[in-house]
């Protein structure tokens, strides 16, 4: 496939390459691709404060690729606008942590549809560099089509499903059990997926299901002696029951879709002393700080591995679409990339938490 | 004398050795008549509802009457051994003396007691005694007068008088005394009565004062004026004035020294009036014949015109022998020829009289005396010798009458129930009662187990739905928020603000935090833990309410019909255990089953806390772990700190402990729905059911379906028949 791209579309030189028609790829010939992200969920979810962990995590482990193998990947903001956002929603998480207390839903919820340019690029110079354009939309839209239809989902490559860990672990009443779904927008989600999957007919592409918020279910990191390790509880909660019907969506359509189970903290340092429903029955829990030394900063454990997936599922399609002997700077890149990986796999606490469900 | 003496102390001896036997002749009497009254009703039973053209009826019919005459029989045989044990339990033989007036009888008791004119008063050719005397050989000197009451009076002296005219008895005596008394009759017979009866009416003041209804000892010699016709009146015509007062008199006991006899238990009795033209006199003559009188001495004495047996002697000699209790009259009468002073001839000629004109039968004794030792040898003695040889036969003979009298009425009885189980087997229709109850048992069984089966379908349902258990959401509210109002009152120390006071204390004092932070978690722990124990009662609550369909199921009209009762269901269960163990037969397995659902019990500490107990050891290893520091630069703040930690803490682990609970407390129905299944296994499903159903509706079928008694002959047949069968039982 690979080859048949190349040999329709001219990059670089003298050599021949077809994009192949079923991945997302962009030409090389585009200075700078650019690859639409979608996050996808209801209201006051996280999706803003997902992206914000992304960079925030990205940063820290940044400086250990650069310590340990002179590589050097940078997640950034394109724009001043991006920049400015993603920075206020810092100083918001980073208050709340200082006051060793804050209630979820309690920050704003995105109101409009709001675009992060962000890029991932080998900071060397003239390295490769990719665009990543995070569409992140009022969860309110999901149930107005004509929204829907002005943004244009179909050309989105990468799609990412944050959930909300803490109300899917913690809803357990009756009551709770009932406004669930409604509150996750799950029967929305799978409509999407299937109209997704069905619009990219055989384009490869990427799903990350990622609930959020889930400090308090799993033992590493550890943030306090009082958490047990609930993960298969997660999982089981996730994939087997309420997301199996994107699963399947994903599995019955004629797409090259991969997808995968990436629970992250978005916060890292707190975990969830005392859920509580409000009158819609929307999950709004209190969480306390960690009260260990030293873990009572902002660290978030995950997100970064979400934009890790996402650049590995990009560098296998550039691997499978181009002679990257060819392309040195792309090769440099994914080279980048696989450090990258290495660094994190390497490191204490390792991620272990990624299940590859299809 | 003496050998006459040991034989009569004989005679009482063996009389009183006779005494248990005649009690048991009585007891069986007595012992009979419930059981016949049982089968009496028992029949009515079946009779009420027949139709008379019903053949059935008629053997009920025939029942009834049979078992009136057996029940009037033994009530007559009662009556007769009550009589007679009288007589065997006598302390003394009682020799009685009758005859017409003028016979010399009182002249015979006075000789022969010792007693004078003043306590046995003699009158030529006139009666003088008017009361029966008993005189008693004793070493006592005195009379017991038993005066009647008025009502004693009006029914011992008047009734007879008022039945015979034919007049209403008065009801008191002031009616009598203001009654109008007809003025004659015209019946010569019944005119003396009238006479007779208004001397009484005019007398009644003298009378009455004595009409005490108590018994009274008075002296000898004050004794005439009780117990004769006339007391000596020198003024009066004759000497003599007549005398009422014995009007009031029922009976007179005289205790002397008899001068001529040895035989200490030896009694005379004074039997007054025969002849004499007074309705009450028979009855006073012959009443205690049976109980009360041994030998009756017939006294005759021939006067100038009187020496043959005339109609006067016969009707006397008919009066004495009608109740004698010897089937030989001749045993029990003794004719005495009283003929001292009479001439010679005249005395044979009466012997003569009364040998031919009643055969020979009866022994005569003669005598010729007029002193005490005379008659003694002549009449005393032979009387004792005949009483020691006949007595004993006599009291064998009403024994054995007696007893007699009983096997015929038993056997009458045993030939009556043979007949009439058979009759009622031939004409009674409809099912065996049998069949009736074990239907009603297949049909009961049936039913419950239709109403069980709809309630085991509900408990699976519930059981594999996995839905929370009712009312757990708001009781987890409640206990959340009385945890919240814990933390808020300083953990119990009255406010945050003891709290931080006593922990800066405690802090203060020793080195670190760690044993004030375990005492705390220790502290909110047993809290927690009691908090949540408040939901032992919404399981009682579930449980009590499959208690409670397990009882309504049993209590339908169509199965138990109400017989279980009782304040709540735990009561209604414990009524049923109840009837189980109180039933003759056993019924092991429908016990085994109701004490299984009386027992079931959902047990929040051992089947729900222990797997909810993981948040609790978290806490746990979280305050050993101590891996966490507290803000504070000063010892109230540290305390601060550690109030927010410990609470954060808490919130974690009650919040755990409540969403562990949630879903764990979903089994509650899973483990009603395997309890209660195993309960219809044991009362419907399994191989003795049937049989443990149709045993507990044999037991209590008239306790189940009362009413169908009425309507169920074959149940009342079969229930006469066993009545019958115990009437028969009893006649063995």
């Amino acid at each position: 496939m690979a080859g048949f791209f190349g040999s329709l579309f001219n990059v670089f030189g003298s050599k021949k390459s077809t994009k192949p028609i079923d991945s997302p790829i962009k030409k090389l010939s585009d200075k700078n691709p650019k690859y639409h992200i979608g996050l996808f969920g209801p209201s006051r979810i996280g999706k803003t404060t997902l992206i914000a962990s992304i960079v925030e995590e990205f940063k820290l482990l940044s400086d250990g690729l650069y310590n340990e193998a002179s590589a050097y990947l940078k997640f950034s903001a394109m724009d001043q606008a991006t920049s400015e956002r993603i920075a206020d929603r810092i100083n918001a998480l980073k208050s709340g942590i200082e006051r060793r207390s804050f209630k979820t839903g309690t920050l704003e919820g995105t109101s409009s549809h709001e675009i992060f340019n962000m890029r991932l690029e080998d900071a060397k110079s003239s390295s490769f560099k990719l665009d990543f354009i995070f569409h992140d939309f009022p969860g309110g839209w999901i149930n107005d089509p004509s929204k829907m239809e002005e943004l244009g989902f179909n050309n989105w490559d990468i799609f990412i499903l944050p959930t909300d860990g803490a109300a899917l672990m913690e809803s357990v009443r009756e009551k709770h059990l009932e406004s669930l779904r409604k509150n996750l927008a799950i029967h929305q989600v799978e409509d999407i997926i299937r109209d997704w999957a069905r619009q990219r007919e055989n384009l490869r592409g990427l799903c990350v299901i990622a609930p959020v918020k889930c400090e308090t279910y799993y033992s590493k990191p550890a943030i306090s002696p009082v958490l047990t390790d609930r993960s298969s509880d997660l999982y089981k909660k996730v994939v087997n029951e309420y997301y199996n019907g994107v699963l399947d969506v994903i599995k019955e359509s004629k797409s090259q879709i991969d997808c995968l189970f990436l629970p992250v903290n978005t916060i890292g340092c707190c975990y969830l002393k005392k859920p509580t429903w409000d009158e819609k029955g929307m999950m709004t829990g209190e969480y306390s700080i960690s009260p260990e030394p030293g873990k009572d900063k902002w660290t978030p454990f995950g997100p970064a591995h979400i934009m890790l997936e996402i650049c590995k599922f990009m560098s296998g399609e550039y691997q499978k679409s181009y002679n990257l002997d060819a392309y040195p700077r792309i090769k440099s890149f994914i080279n980048s990339i696989k450090l990258f990986e290495n660094v994190l796999n390497h490191r204490p606490d390792k991620f272990d938490r990624l299940r590859k469900l299809k | 004398m003496s050998n006459i003496s040991l034989q009569i102390d004989n005679i009482l001896q063996q009389r009183k050795q006779r005494l248990p036997s005649i009690n048991d002749i009585l007891a069986r009497c007595r012992d009979m008549q419930k059981p016949l009254q049982l089968v009496d009703e028992a029949i009515a039973q079946i009779s009420d509802p027949l139709d008379s053209k019903d053949p059935l009826k008629e053997v009920c019919n025939f029942c009834h009457e049979s078992i009136y005459n057996f029940q009037s029989e033994l009530t007559d045989l009662s009556v007769n051994i009550q009589r007679n044990l009288g007589r065997f339990q006598r302390e003394t033989i009682n020799i009685g003396f009758a005859g017409t007036k003028g016979m010399g009888k009182s002249f015979l008791l006075q000789n022969l007691s010792g007693l004078s004119e003043n306590e046995v008063p003699t009158g030529d050719g006139m009666p003088v005694t008017a009361v029966r005397c008993t005189i008693n050989n004793s070493i006592e000197n005195n009379a017991k007068i038993l005066f009647f009451d008025d009502d004693g009076f009006i029914n011992n002296r008047l009734r007879p008088f008022f039945s015979t005219l034919g007049l209403p008895v008065p009801d008191s005596l002031k009616d009598f005394r203001l009654m109008k008394l007809p003025s004659a009759c015209q019946d010569d017979k019944e005119e003396i009565y009238r006479q007779k009866l208004e001397k009484i009416q005019e007398q009644i003041d003298v009378f009455s004062p004595y009409l005490k209804g108590r018994e009274e000892v008075v002296p000898l010699d004050n004794l005439r004026r009780f117990v004769s016709y006339s007391v000596p009146n020198n003024d009066r015509p004759g000497g003599l004035e007549p005398s009422y007062i014995y009007l009031a008199v029922s009976s007179v006991i005289i205790n002397c020294s008899f001068p001529r006899s040895d035989v200490n238990k030896l009694q005379l009795i004074d039997l007054p009036g025969l002849g004499e033209l007074d309705p009450t006199l028979e009855q006073r003559h012959t009443e205690g014949f049976q109980d009360n009188v041994d030998v009756c001495l017939f006294i005759r004495r021939p006067s100038g015109t009187r020496m043959d047996w005339d109609q006067e002697a016969q009707k006397a000699l008919e009066v004495l022998t009608r109740n004698t209790p010897f089937s030989k009259p001749s045993d029990f009468v003794l004719f005495v020829l009283n003929a001292g002073g009479c001439k010679h001839d005249n005395a044979q000629i009466m012997l003569e009289e009364i040998k031919n004109k009643l055969g020979g039968r009866y022994k005569i004794l003669s005598t010729t005396s007029s002193d005490s030792d005379g008659l003694s040898n002549d009449v005393l003695i032979n009387v004792l010798m005949h009483l020691a040889n006949k007595l004993p036969e006599a009291d064998s003979e009403i024994y054995t009458k007696l007893n007699e009298k009983l096997r015929l009425i038993l056997e009458s009885i045993r030939s009556f129930t043979d007949k009439v189980r058979q009759d009622l087997k031939i004409r009674g229709k409809g099912q065996d009662s049998e069949e009736v109850i074990r239907h009603a048992a297949k049909d009961a069984k049936r039913s419950f187990a239709f109403t069980c089966s709809d309630l085991l379908k509900e408990l699976e349902v519930k059981s594999q739905s996995n839905k929370e258990l009712e009312g757990l959401s708001d009781e987890l509210d409640v206990i959340e928020k009385n945890i919240q109002n814990y933390y808020d009152n300083g953990f119990n120390a009255g406010s945050k603000e003891a709290w931080f006071k006593n922990t800066r204390n405690s802090l203060a004092e020793n080195i670190g935090f760690g044993g004030v932070l375990e005492r705390e978690v220790n502290k909110m722990r047993v809290k927690i833990a009691e908090s949540f124990s408040s939901l032992e009662t919404l399981y009682k609550l579930r449980a009590d309410e499959v208690r409670g369909r397990v009882i309504d199921a049993f209590n339908q009209e169509d199965v138990l019909n109400n017989l279980l009762t009782g304040q709540d269901v735990e009561c209604k269960l414990q009524c049923f255990l109840d009837y189980i163990d109180n039933a003759d037969m056993p019924i092991p397995k429908m016990r085994n089953a109701v004490e299984t659902i009386l027992k079931l019990r959902i047990d929040h500490d051992t089947q729900f806390y222990p797997r909810a107990y993981e948040p609790i050891r978290s806490l746990k290893n979280a305050v050993s772990a101590r891996g966490f520091t507290l803000d504070g630069s000063n010892t109230m703040e540290v305390a601060e700190s550690l109030y927010c930690h410990l609470r954060d803490l808490g919130d974690k682990t009650t919040s755990d402990i409540s969403r562990l609970l949630i879903s764990e407390t979903r089994q509650v129905f899973n483990i009603l729905y395997v309890a209660f299944e195993y309960f219809e296994d044991l009362i419907v499903r399994n191989e003795d059911a049937e049989d443990e159903w149709i045993r507990f509706f044999k037991e209590y079928f008239d306790d189940i379906r009362p009413g169908d008694r009425k309507s169920n002959q074959s149940y009342l047949l079969n229930k006469a028949l066993k009545l019958i069968d115990d009437l028969r039982e009893l006649t063995l």
